[in-house]
């Protein structure tokens, strides 16, 4: 199916739940530190995206080893195109 | 002697078979009939059958002729039913790979065409789009929640993450329920999330502040839309509900319906859609 269509009922007008389902919640702040490391990051870079897209890695990379994301490739979540710092552990 | 026998049972045996298969009819004649009856000149009757071309080559008697019509009868009817039998047991999985592939009667299209990893890819040198953040709460839900960043700017298929923030103010657990909504109408086809924390409980313990984070991405058909040419900011809502447990025990928004509709941006439509419920119970 093409996505360029006009919205109609059957397409634009409703509500549909996401793709992977809902995050379970990070009740320990396991992940914390990599969230306010991307939002300092947005803070600086005006907001953009483009900048901290390294960080969005880290985050989610630290999800799914803490058992709080399902493990999957880069490429499927859009990720696996940037250029990074190295730094931190990642897949 | 023998030979007049023999024709004579010859005689004999085809005329028999010829009659008790025919009953309604005028018996045929055989050739050798038809030979004395014409040497002895009597008045034939009107309704005379030909003779048989040739009765000697092929002896298909009639009752043999008939069983092989009926037997054919029988093969084309049941073939006929087996297979309006075997296609009403198709039609269900035709019809539904139908569906769902043309979107026929608002079925949804989900699935792996939406989020292929090639519509991951950002459009480099896109015009980029700015999304702010908004966050509600129902007033029975004794939450505080809050996005953590006022907008982002992203690409056309760029991924990105935003975070909102819930803290629980009561002094018991409380489960709740997210809705979302898109504004304006027309992005809503092109905005796409991969994952988040809405339509399903979140359960905050007493006391507890949590992050809640969102994966989303703007696909890249936006670009060739006509109507989103000049679109410069969006807002991505989200509202958090008191979950109840309706009657089938499945958890719901504890709020009237028009709140909830008006929550997933329904409230400026004339007929929406609406599903009656019955006598609920409070959790």
């Amino acid at each position: 199916m093409s996505f360029g269509r006009p919205p109609s009922i059957s397409t634009g007008f409703q509500v549909t739940p996401p793709n992977r389902g809902s995050f379970p919640l990070d009740h320990y702040g396991e992940c914390k530190e990599f969230m306010t490391k991307y939002l300092d990051c947005l803070k600086n870079n005006s907001s953009t995206s483009s900048e901290c897209r390294h960080l969005n890695k880290d985050y989610l990379n630290c999800r799914m080893h803490n058992g709080l994301m399902e493990k999957d490739e880069w490429k499927n979540l859009g990720l696996d195109n940037l250029k990074s710092d190295g730094l931190i552990n990642r897949k | 002697m023998t030979s007049t026998h023999s024709l004579r049972r010859v005689f004999v045996t085809y005329s028999n078979t010829l009659v008790s298969t025919r009953p309604h009819c005028q018996p045929r004649i055989s050739s050798w009939t038809y030979g004395v009856l014409s040497l002895s000149r009597r008045p034939l009757s009107t309704h005379m059958f030909p003779p048989p071309k040739s009765p000697r080559a092929r002896v298909v008697s009639a009752r043999d002729l008939y069983a092989q019509r009926n037997r054919n009868l029988f093969m084309y009817t049941s073939a006929v039913v087996i297979l309006a039998v075997g296609a009403s047991y198709a039609a269900v999985p035709l019809y539904r790979m139908f569906c769902a592939a043309t979107g026929f009667a608002g079925t949804p299209v989900v699935g792996t065409g939406r989020f292929e990893a090639e519509r991951l890819v950002p459009i480099e040198g896109a015009k980029r789009i700015k999304v702010h953040f908004n966050a509600d709460r129902s007033e029975q839900l004794p939450w505080t929640f809050t996005p953590q960043q006022k907008y982002v700017t992203v690409l056309p298929g760029e991924t990105s993450l935003a975070f909102y923030k819930a803290k629980n103010n009561a002094d018991h657990d409380v489960i709740g329920i997210a809705t979302y909504n898109v504004t304006p109408d027309r992005i809503a086809p092109y905005f796409a999330k991969v994952e988040c924390f809405c339509f399903e409980e979140q359960k905050l313990l007493a006391g507890e502040e949590v992050d809640m984070p969102l994966l989303f991405f703007i696909d890249k058909d936006v670009l060739d839309d006509p109507a989103c040419r000049n679109l410069d900011d969006i807002v991505l809502s989200y509202t958090f509900f008191k979950a109840r447990r309706n009657a089938q025990g499945q958890l719901e928004p504890d709020a009237p319906d028009d709140v909830v509709q008006a929550s997933q941006g329904w409230s400026d439509v004339k007929f929406k859609l609406t599903t009656e419920t019955s006598e609920t119970t409070r959790d």
